[in-house]
């Protein structure tokens, strides 16, 4: 009997409506499974349709292996789904939405909630929409962190959940984060 | 349809290369260039790429031409020049460079076909697209290639929006605008690891002067600017470029990125900055970007692979944060130095021997870093520390890696 192939996964976390559904859809090789329902709380305020379960894409590699990306939902009452979604997994990446109230705020809510994860592994930020609204900017957040006491870098990009290259480079950021000297053929 | 597809796939014979290179290759072809390239046998092959650094030596390539007459060669990795029928491309090797070297060779083979026929060949702008302003990323044909890739700012497009890049202007879309490395890195051999083994001409190319020229004239105008709360205009070149400092500063200009890093290398007549009311009406063609991402690619520009003059390559500095390498010009290891540097103290010199990568690399970096203001000095006078060691399988995250790089 053939070794059944092993599955990892890179968790994406951050609050409603920004954007963890089409950056996962950016780089999954398949098209994003997703359990969208119509909320029917205080999450209209920011889009329709969200994420109340999760979203699931998947990377992947040669030999049969496969990441599995896995959104989280982004309101506070499933949060009981994070620490089962986060078993096993390589990384955080977490996507904070600069045109929120308190992206600051969001930013420590979500640094807290995955801690546990975070300590085992690394995270990485992306600043969705910046593009509408700049500030705070990229130096902000990381003033921000060191004022939170995260005494790990942590990489800060902004990005644009649509772009590929914008998610991937993130993605390589939490790789590099966690083994400096994998071999990047030259990129 | 594209007139490029019109022609069938070269056959490409891949010889030598490591199990992990021909998959990078294979997909490579398959993502950016599936109706150009395919890989076949060596024996079947039109072209061969060779893998000089698994070679024995000359004799070697010597005996693969005994064999493949005809065949033209890209040799990866091999010091010295091509002759009339191989190209080298220096290492490490751009995905895009190489794709773009394989085009150039293909179109020639097009060509002497279509000459024998009678037939018109295609322009060569419609086979392998180059940038207006071009520091395109065609590799040197019939002499040394220095053809690394750096990668630009993502400018790539939601995947639904955009299908598979079948022509080789599609490929090039996708992938964003191309720069060769040599702009941004130079080509200078490394400093000798022991200073005292270093020659006085070997430190004097080591180093470029980053108070003077485009790059200080800018830097100085974005912080009076943003010190003043005023916009600016610099002069001096072609054309002016604006500095805009409402909210984060930006920089509007209709020069493209060929005349300010050519600029980069000038000396300047007339450059100065002084404060204006407000901005022009921006007119079609002008482009705004932010002050800090210009900065960076100055900094590269007139780096190319250098220090600034002053700094101790042998000093121990960090990285005081992640750049947002998102929006700004990458070189190449630029983020797997930058993991280091963050996390440790390291010289410019000890950082390029850790990573096993040529020192320009890592200086291009620390000049554009320091220039941001992102590195910072260390007292510490320990022994080099060792890398850290991973904390996931190093395997299973080199086979990520690879996925995302090769984009399939």
């Amino acid at each position: 009997m053939a070794a059944k192939p092993n599955h990892h996964k890179i968790v994406f976390a951050g609050p409603v409506g920004v954007g963890k559904t089409t950056a996962i859809a950016s780089i999954s090789d398949i098209e994003v499974v997703r359990t969208d329902e119509r909320a029917t709380d205080m999450t209209l305020n920011r889009k329709n349709q969200t994420t109340v379960a999760m979203d699931y894409g998947q990377l992947r590699l040669p030999g049969g292996e496969k990441v599995m990306l896995y959104g989280t939902p982004g309101q506070e009452r499933f949060d009981f789904m994070w620490e089962i979604l986060t078993e096993g997994g390589i990384g955080l990446v977490l996507l904070l939405d600069n045109t929120r109230q308190h992206p600051f705020q969001d930013m420590r809510f979500f640094l807290n909630a995955f801690k546990d994860f975070i300590g085992r592994t690394r995270v990485v930020i992306g600043i969705t929409h910046s593009d509408t609204k700049p500030t705070p900017t990229v130096t902000d957040y990381h003033t921000a962190l060191k004022d939170l006491g995260v005494a790990v870098p942590v990489p800060v990009f902004e990005v644009d959940a649509r772009r590929r290259d914008d998610v991937a480079l993130l993605v390589k950021s939490l790789l590099y984060s966690l083994a400096p000297e994998l071999d990047d053929y030259g990129a | 349809m594209s007139k490029r597809e019109t022609f069938p796939a070269l056959r490409v014979g891949l010889v030598r290369l490591s199990e992990a290179s021909a998959a990078m290759i294979g997909m490579a072809f398959e993502r950016f260039a599936r109706s150009e390239f395919t890989v076949v046998e060596p024996s079947q092959a039109q072209l061969l790429i060779v893998d000089a650094d698994r070679l024995l030596g000359s004799d070697t390539v010597a005996a693969l031409r005994t064999d493949h007459p005809k065949l033209p060669f890209v040799l990866l990795g091999a010091q010295g020049s091509g002759d009339g029928n191989s190209i080298v491309l220096t290492k490490p090797i751009g995905v895009q460079s190489m794709l773009e070297a394989l085009r150039g060779i293909h179109l020639r083979m097009i060509r002497e076909e279509q000459a024998q026929t009678k037939e018109p060949a295609p322009r060569a702008a419609e086979a392998a697209p180059v940038p207006r302003h071009g520091y395109a990323g065609a590799a040197r044909h019939h002499g040394v290639a220095k053809a690394e890739v750096a990668h630009t700012p993502a400018r790539q497009p939601a995947k639904d929006a955009h299908p598979q890049p079948e022509s080789a202007a599609n490929a090039q879309a996708a992938a964003g605008p191309i720069v060769l490395s040599e702009d941004c890195c130079g080509d200078a051999p490394d400093l000798a690891p022991d200073p005292a083994q270093r020659s006085p001409e070997g430190v004097a190319r080591s180093f470029y002067d980053d108070q003077a020229g485009l790059l200080a004239l800018v830097r100085n105008a974005v912080r009076y600017g943003t010190e003043q709360r005023k916009n600016l205009t610099v002069t001096g070149l072609a054309s002016p470029l604006y500095i805009q400092v409402e909210g984060a500063a930006t920089a509007v200009t209709e020069l493209d990125d060929g005349i300010l890093r050519r600029a980069c290398g000038e000396e300047l007549a007339q450059q100065q900055y002084y404060t204006i009311a407000a901005l022009p009406q921006m007119a079609r063609g002008w482009r705004r970007e932010a002050a800090d991402a210009l900065l960076w690619k100055l900094a590269l520009w007139s780096s190319k692979g250098r220090l600034p003059r002053n700094t101790d390559p042998d000093c121990r500095v960090r990285m005081s944060r992640w750049p947002n390498f998102t929006r700004l010009l990458i070189t190449p290891h630029a983020v797997r130095a930058a993991a280091l540097w963050v996390t440790r103290d390291l010289s410019p010199i000890e950082l390029a021997s850790a990573l096993r990568v040529p020192q320009r690399y890592i200086f291009a970096l620390y000049a554009a870093a320091s220039n941001a203001g992102l590195m910072e000095k260390t007292l510490a006078a320990a022994p080099a520390p060792e890398l850290p060691p991973p904390q996931a399988p190093r395997g299973l995250l080199s086979r990520i890696l690879g996925r995302l790089i090769s984009g399939r």
